[in-house]
């Protein structure tokens, strides 16, 4: 097991001179990634999504619980922590210092930690993400969308490390750039451990093998994609299918909305309000449930299946 | 007006870098015998409306009491440039019997034009070296704050305010009084940039904090901090450089505060100390109504003030506008 999270939970509590009550943005969470495994967290805005992708790069610090590395606690490690897990983030535009060229860029990472051999490790990563040697010493203003999240996910790549981050990786670019980018995660899926953060269900569905379903800063199911998308056990996995896009908004079954936000600050399970097995129980969050499937296991967290 | 503003500064500082060479006397030289002389007149034409090579009259005190003078048509020296004499390798020079005061000269003689050439050396310096430290400082606490936030963003921010809640022409007065009046001239021209800079951070230091707090969210930032980048290489390389253009912006309308700061304190006879000119202590002779009546040009340190001030203001100005017209 990579990387591995035990009861998180991650609360906002204002500022240092106005304290405000906590605000919790994951509630008790645990999930565990493997070596060079995929996975998906789905989750619509607000859902802890961010939250939960800043916590594995440490950006974040966990209110309780702890996030474990390969065994060890990822506060315990010191700046070596960097170079085994990155992250490539969601705005392009914002992704790349707009002083640094695209080879500064992604250089800054092995000068930072002292690597020699620098320029072979620039050139293979640039052309791994097939930028063009033409634009290795452009500015990164100077590049479109698509290329800065190329350069943004070289970057990533550059330490060699054991797990890439990607939060929201393709929602700022356009559908064709998208699916670009996409490909590529899919080619370096199985370099490394990946996990994409995503609300895009056909995108997330696409590169992940396990799914983890996240609203209002819980975990409501964790399943292997191809069984999730066959038969998603939550229901607001089948929610979440039957909102896919369709040609046209009119022929959508069911209600739009996933997430009350009322739920947010409760007990309950955040979806409870528009869901069709809405029950007097479920203004507590059910205990965790293991259904045994051909290749591993699916978990899921509805009083349905108690 | 840019350009016009640039072309001020550019002359003022050329006349403050080359003062040696400009000024045609030493600063502390005395010509007891041409007490408030007037601007001499540089002739330039003959009788017959001819350009010739310029000359000037020697003048004449005429009434000791009220000081007036007349042109003496009877003798004339030729203004040689580039030339030798006894006080170095000078732009230009007349034999002593003439004396050519380009605006005029005060109450101890002394050639006003030169006083106001070297007077530049300092009341430049002064705006530049004083916010180069407000800089340092500025950028200092500025960053400590916008880039830790919480408590040490809180402690700075309080002492900034109370910083800028004292009216800063008495903190200036209050600091000056704490050091001894009589001192060396080296030692008071940095004391007085201490007091402007200390003065004058809090304002800069609020800017760089705004400046990096909304830098500090951006995703290259994190991204910096996802692959160890260390926070003096964070701000250094990736959130200042960002932030150049509105540090010169601030830089150029602070300047212009340096400058004024100095001038008031050496006009109450507080800051540069007599014989050493500053544009500040060279008007406290024109404090008063009569002289001021009667010899104007020893206002024109005034008037380079006014001209540096502007010139600094409209640069700042139109830096502004400029980034607004790029975008």
């Amino acid at each position: 097991m990579l990387l591995e999270l035990k009861n998180i939970s991650v609360a906002y509590f204002g500022s240092f001179l106005f304290k405000r009550k906590p605000f919790f943005a994951l509630k008790n969470i645990s999930f565990s990634v493997n070596y060079r495994e995929s996975v998906t967290i789905l989750g619509e805005s607000g859902s802890g999504k961010t939250t939960l992708g800043r916590l594995t790069v440490r950006l974040v610090k966990p209110t309780e619980g702890k996030v474990f590395l390969k065994g060890r606690n990822i506060f315990s490690y010191g700046k070596e922590y960097t170079r085994k897990v990155s992250m490539v983030f969601q705005n392009p535009r914002e992704a790349l210092n707009p002083r640094y060229s695209v080879w500064e860029a992604v250089e800054e990472p092995l000068l930072v930690h002292g690597i020699k051999n620098r320029k072979e490790i620039v050139e293979k990563v640039l052309t791994s993400v097939d930028i063009e040697e033409k634009l290795w010493f452009r500015k990164t203003y100077q590049l479109s969308g698509g290329q800065k999240q190329r350069v943004a996910i070289a970057r990533a790549l550059a330490l060699n490390p054991l797990l890439i981050v990607a939060d929201e990786p393709t929602s700022a670019l356009d559908l064709s750039v998208a699916y670009e980018i996409l490909e590529l995660f899919k080619k370096l899926k199985h370099k490394q451990s990946l996990i994409f953060i995503t609300h895009d269900v056909r995108m997330g569905t696409k590169v992940g093998e396990k799914i983890i379903i996240l609203l209002g800063g819980r975990i409501l199911e964790i399943s292997p994609v191809k069984e999730f998308l066959e038969k998603p056990l939550h229901p607001y996995g089948v929610f979440l299918l039957n909102n896919l896009p369709v040609e046209s908004p009119y022929k959508r079954k069911g209600n739009l909305k996933g997430m009350e936000l009322e739920t947010l600050r409760d007990e309950g399970c955040p979806f409870r309000i528009n869901c069709p097995y809405n029950h007097e129980k479920c203004k507590l969050f059910p205990p965790e449930r293991i259904v045994k499937v051909e290749n591993g296991e699916r978990r899921v967290w509805c009083w349905i299946y108690i | 007006m840019k350009y016009l503003a640039l072309g001020i500064l550019f002359t003022f500082f050329l006349l403050a870098i080359f003062a040696d060479f400009i000024a045609p006397y030493p600063y502390d030289l005395q010509n007891r015998e041409a007490p408030y002389h007037p601007p001499t007149r540089v002739h330039i034409l003959d009788s017959s409306g001819r350009l010739i090579h310029p000359y000037v009259h020697p003048y004449r005190l005429v009434n000791p009491i009220f000081k007036t003078y007349k042109e003496d048509k009877s003798q004339k020296c030729k203004v040689e440039f580039f030339t030798q004499t006894p006080y170095g390798f000078k732009l230009f020079y007349t034999p002593p019997r003439c004396g050519v005061y380009l605006l005029g000269t005060d109450k101890l003689g002394r050639d006003v034009f030169s006083r106001l050439v070297y007077g530049a050396r300092i009341s430049l310096s002064v705006g530049l070296i004083g916010v180069g430290i407000t800089f340092l400082l500025g950028i200092l606490f500025g960053s400590l704050a916008g880039y830790y936030g919480g408590a040490i963003d809180a402690a700075v921010m309080r002492l900034t305010e109370v910083l800028m809640s004292i009216p800063a022409f008495y903190l200036m007065l209050t600091l000056r009084a704490i050091f001894p009046l009589d001192m060396p001239s080296v030692a008071v021209f940095f004391l007085i940039i201490f007091i402007l800079s200390f003065v004058g951070w809090a304002g800069l230091a609020r800017v760089i904090r705004g400046l990096i707090l909304s830098y500090r969210s951006y995703e290259y930032v994190l991204a910096a901090k996802t692959y160890g980048a260390s926070t003096f290489r964070i701000i250094f390389k990736h959130i200042l450089p960002n932030t150049y253009f509105y540090l010169i912006v601030s830089a150029t309308s602070a300047i212009p505060a340096y400058i004024l700061g100095e001038a008031s304190l050496s006009l109450l006879g507080l800051g540069i100390q007599e014989p050493y000119p500053s544009w500040g202590n060279m008007l406290s002779e024109a404090r008063s109504l009569t002289v001021i009546t009667f010899f104007p040009w020893i206002l024109s340190p005034g008037v380079a003030i006014f001209l540096v001030v502007v010139a600094f203001n409209i640069l700042g100005d139109t830096l502004v506008s400029d980034k607004e017209k790029i975008g």
